[in-house]
């Protein structure tokens, strides 16, 4: 399995398998190990994550680009696949501190996980603010029915897994193509520019 | 802002995405706090049936993903009720320190994440910490840089860094290496030096006036900080065994809570967590955690819940320094378990999660199959406790305008860390007029 310090790509499932729908991202992150060999050529790294958040930011420092994979709460059918750019712009969620009529979101990702220490957005906000930011982020979320405990991820969530992991996959590609282009828009405060060109030199996936 | 004669209703509703997780009702009327009700999110009722016909051995990992800030917290309270029921003792040796080992590290993880970005934004006048990071970067990178040295024990010594999977009943799959502790202590010496530095800057933030009422209850060891064992005992003379802990705690329903309210048998409502295990404890601190405390001018007892970002700092210093103190003395064990033979019993195991006691129990037959299981969670615990504190902080501070008054609630349900500590940032106020 590639290391994430030594990946170009970092790609990480976040969620909790015993929160019913809440367990997709964890699901597809299984299915991904599986179809990425994870060593070289391949310089995409496959990770889990469960707890709070903001535990993510250490995660995501070791790698140019990351794609994040979480369930979400949106209003769309169940198993809706959305893509977002979040190094670009924050995720589309209505602040959590917004004033009588303005707490509804639009977009909410994970479940209990959120009890704690805020959502994935306000992780992701966090590490913008102290210019920890990856200097790619994408953010695959997937729209869940159930968040009971103790309930397995459900049929229409379960049934779009092969699509949600088929577009992860060909997004973390893109990226390793480009991981090259990145330097020129990094916010991350490392010279990540120069590995990432040396390993896409080094790696024969293009 | 209202009349002393309206009635005010103050609330918080948590988001539909997550009902009944954790909400907040206040209702004043003539001037008075009539009602304060706290709901509270309990994901252990739902383990507890889902625990019954599995192997006594399964409890450490199953009950690690109850809560994903302290899961070893459920890992340790679980194996020592376990090896309580199979008549095994783990309470000295390398087995028992590179438990103690962990837990340091669960409790720098979630005293940082909760001093520094989830409490710290109330007392400097922020709604949250992203606002907070803006003007105040190098204390978010403080908790960051603080959580990582946690996570580093975390990821060794548990296997990886949320819901630990190296923890078994008897003791771990693997004991790390010295030289891989060893690596370990250069991070856990800055975390100490930020941990110092974070008492004193704590002890200059404005508090609140607030005296905790309740009974106070902790673990106590001989000699050392209560965190993985202990006899239970209260500042008002209660001295029990875990094994005892039903006789004296009652467990009540509240209509408007799926949580069980714990109270003191004849005595009422206690309060367990850092104010209760300090003033309980205090004389069992590490040096260094002494010190930091009386540099931070706190005394021997604190008795202001504000005040818990203090005496949670100074237990970040207890935390990093004890970890030191053991990565120093560590010997590799012979073997990284001893063996646990299952009988037909019941077991008890106590321990000090990040916010308080957690009280397991469970009953297994011969062959190790779970019978029955009770777990008792700290927020469960100081549910009565924190709607306390909710009633005297908006009785004395009923001048505030509905806005302050409301953030002032969420500073004094967060006093507790409950598991609802982002919950609260949902409070929604409303303002009914007679």
């Amino acid at each position: 399995m590639t290391d994430p310090a030594a990946a170009l790509v970092h790609i990480i499932g976040v969620g909790n398998e015993l929160r019913g729908d809440d367990g997709i991202g964890l699901e597809a992150v299984r299915r991904i190990r599986a179809a990425v060999p994870g060593t070289p050529p391949e310089p995409i790294a496959v990770s889990a994550r469960c707890g709070d958040p903001v535990g993510l930011i250490d995660m995501w420092s070791r790698a140019p680009a990351v794609v994040l994979v979480d369930a979400m709460r949106s209003g769309e059918p169940p198993g809706t696949i959305r893509r977002f750019d979040a190094g670009r712009d924050p995720l589309p969620v209505v602040s959590r501190h917004s004033g009588a009529g303005t707490d509804r979101l639009p977009v909410a990702f994970g479940a209990a996980a959120s009890t704690h220490a805020g959502g994935l957005e306000a992780a992701i906000e966090l590490a913008r603010v102290l210019g920890r930011l990856p200097p790619r982020l994408i953010v695959y979320g997937v729209e869940g029915r159930s968040f009971e405990p103790g309930m397995a991820v459900s049929d229409p969530v379960r049934a779009a897994l092969a699509s949600l992991v088929r577009q992860v996959i060909a997004e973390a590609r893109r990226l390793v193509l480009t991981a090259a282009a990145v330097p020129r828009q990094a916010t991350l405060r490392r010279p990540v520019g120069t590995r990432a060109s040396r390993m896409l030199r080094n790696s024969r996936v293009a | 802002m209202s009349e002393p004669e309206s009635t005010r209703t103050i609330r918080t509703d948590y988001l539909a995405r997550v009902e009944g997780e954790g909400a907040m009702y206040v209702r004043v009327h003539g001037g008075a706090v009539r009602d304060v009700k706290l709901r509270i999110y309990e994901p252990p009722r739902f383990f507890e049936a889902f625990l019954r016909g599995r192997a006594f051995t399964e409890v450490p990992d199953i009950t690690a993903r109850i809560c994903g800030i302290c899961p070893v917290a459920y890992q340790m309270s679980s194996v020592r009720a376990m090896e309580d029921a199979c008549g095994v003792v783990i309470d000295e040796g390398p087995i028992r320190e590179l438990r103690r080992l962990l837990y340091c590290g669960e409790w720098i993880e979630s005293h940082s994440l909760h001093v520094y970005l989830l409490h710290a934004p109330d007392f400097l006048g922020y709604p949250g910490f992203v606002q907070m990071a803006r003007d105040h970067p190098r204390l978010a990178e403080q908790g960051l840089q603080m959580k990582k040295a946690g996570n580093a024990l975390m990821t060794l010594i548990g296997g990886r860094e949320v819901h630990p999977i190296n923890v078994r009943v008897g003791g771990f799959y693997r004991a790390p290496r010295r030289s891989e502790l060893r690596a370990l202590r250069e991070p856990l010496q800055r975390a100490r030096q930020t941990a110092q530095e974070t008492t004193t800057w704590a002890a200059g933030l404005s508090f609140p006036d607030l005296v905790a009422e309740p009974e106070l209850v902790a673990l106590r060891e001989p000699g050392r900080y209560p965190i993985d064992a202990g006899r239970i005992v209260s500042d008002r003379g209660l001295h029990v065994d875990p094994r005892g802990f039903g006789e004296h705690f009652v467990e009540e329903h509240v209509e408007h809570s799926t949580a069980l309210r714990s109270r003191l048998r004849d005595r009422g409502t206690y309060l367990t967590g850092p104010l209760a295990r300090y003033n309980l404890n205090f004389a069992a601190l590490r040096p260094a955690a002494q010190e930091a405390a009386r540099d931070a001018g706190l005394g021997p007892r604190c008795d202001n819940p504000f005040q818990s970002i203090i005496v949670r700092a100074v237990e970040l210093v207890q935390a990093t320094d004890e970890a030191l103190a053991i990565i120093d003395a560590y010997e590799e064990p012979d073997r990284p378990a001893v063996p646990v033979t299952p009988r037909r019993a019941t077991g008890y195991g106590a321990t000090e999660a990040p916010r308080g006691l957690l009280w397991h129990a469970y009953a297994i037959d011969e062959n190790g199959t779970i019978l029955d299981a009770r777990i008792v969670p700290p927020t469960a615990q100081n549910q009565l406790a924190i709607e306390e504190d909710l009633r005297a902080v908006v009785q004395r501070h009923l001048s505030l305008p509905d806005a302050e008054l409301t953030l002032r609630c969420e500073q004094a349900i967060r006093n507790h860390d409950p598991c609802i500590s982002c919950a609260t940032h949902f409070l929604q106020l409303t303002v009914d007029r007679d």
